[in-house]
């Protein structure tokens, strides 16, 4: 994206001034950004002070010793199954499977007794019939970065598949319900992956599972 | 090196590494060993930055070439190799370090104090501890801009942001790295008034 040079500004330059520092900056802005540092005496602090930043990076010392590359250890990895990735046993990823289900449930009846929730009545399944269930949902609290702004934290709820069920719960924290997922361990790891994955969200976790009973 | 010979270069080592991308997609390993050499130097130093521990970044950087194996698919070459591979580098960093599964850990220890002069370790040491106080996404944004020397474009691709938040979040982060430094500076200065 290059800036008209007509309209550059004290504001819009002084965002560039990291890239000035890096020396990536297209040539047209590199210019206008070399005039502007000629009459201001803040953005040159700031490239100084950018300097003083880019130089310590680039001369952290000790560099670290690079170990040789183990290829073998990766090529072994691709044959494991995803949760052997993780590096835990076959049954001890059963056994947390049986206890984050529990747990959830158990967190969820907690919430229930603390909360009214007219909306959405439910009624619990055993988790073990839960698993068979295609249409629960997962309550999530997802903490967002304190720079975001509403219309970012909007877009992000959004982008998410968060577009129903909000709540605020305080500060940058809000609580969301994921609609409808399967009753999978894997999925819902893979889901709190993808949501912390975010670059606007700091945390994510689950609260709650939902498991309507017709 | 003319700049058009390093551009050529440059044109050059992107069509091998989409080659070797495609291969990967199609899970040829030799393909993903061939990609493994070219970066793992560079995600390890990158990586390393964050952890200061060797045997986290190895796991980081493992976790890294898994995601490529896996994802390779999802290529689609609207960008650099290198930026989509740094673009999974980068999620795998925010995930753990918000997840706490990495702590940003302290750079200088006392013998690697012991070899720099007193000068090196005041100015690097006031910029990393500034560095460390940063919220997790201006941390890796000022990595991605002044370690691997990303254009603004890069950094929003790499993050999958917008343009205007990365410029954002280094606005920010230039600001308190800034306060940082004023900081460091005021000892040296009353004692250079003494």
């Amino acid at each position: 994206m290059t800036l008209p040079l007509s309209e550059s500004t004290h504001d819009s330059l002084i965002e560039l001034l990291p890239w000035y520092v890096n020396g990536t900056l297209p040539a047209d802005e590199q210019r206008a950004v070399e005039e502007h540092l000629v009459g201001c005496a803040e953005c040159r602090g700031d490239v100084d002070a950018l300097s003083r930043v880019s130089h310590a990076i680039h001369n952290d010392s000790p560099a670290p010793l690079v170990p040789p590359m183990r290829a073998e250890n990766l090529l072994d990895a691709l044959d494991e199954p995803e949760h052997k990735l993780l590096g835990f046993p076959n049954w001890l990823m059963y056994a947390a499977a049986a206890s984050v289900a529990i747990a959830l449930v158990t967190i969820w009846v907690n919430l229930q007794s603390e909360t009214t929730s007219a909306e959405s009545p439910v009624m619990f399944e055993t988790a073990t019939s839960a698993a068979a269930d295609e249409s629960i949902s997962y309550v999530v609290e997802i903490t967002f970065a304190a720079e975001t702004t509403a219309d970012g934290r909007d877009a992000s709820l959004t982008t998410i598949g968060a577009v129903g069920g909000i709540s605020h719960v305080g500060g940058e924290t809000y609580r969301v319900t994921l609609t409808p997922a399967p009753a999978s361990l894997a999925y819902l790891e893979q889901r709190i992956d993808e949501i912390e994955a975010h670059p606007q969200i700091s945390s994510a976790r689950v609260v709650a599972v939902q498991l309507p009973v017709d | 090196m003319l700049k058009s010979q390093q551009t050529l270069q440059d044109s050059n080592q992107q069509l091998a590494e989409r080659e070797l991308l495609e291969r990967v997609a199609d899970h040829d390993r030799e393909a993903l060993t061939h990609l493994y050499e070219q970066y793992h130097e560079r995600l390890f130093r990158f990586v390393f930055r964050l952890t200061r521990s060797h045997a986290q970044t190895e796991e980081v950087v493992n976790d890294i070439m898994l995601a490529v194996w896996r994802g390779a698919g999802n290529y689609r070459g609207d960008s650099k190799p290198s930026t989509w591979i740094f673009g999974i580098a980068y999620r795998q960093a925010l995930k753990r370090l918000s997840r706490k599964q990495l702590s940003i850990a302290p750079r200088m220890d006392v013998e690697q104090i012991a070899d720099n002069s007193v000068h090196t370790i005041d100015q690097e040491d006031w910029v990393q501890r500034g560095l460390d106080a940063l919220p997790t996404t201006q941390r890796l944004a000022v990595e991605l801009v002044f370690y691997l020397g990303l254009t603004y474009e890069e950094v929003a691709a790499v993050t999958e942001c917008p343009v205007n938040t990365v410029k954002t979040r280094m606005f920010h982060a230039r600001r308190k790295l800034k306060e940082q430094l004023e900081i460091a500076a005021e000892p040296a200065s009353s004692g250079d008034s003494e």
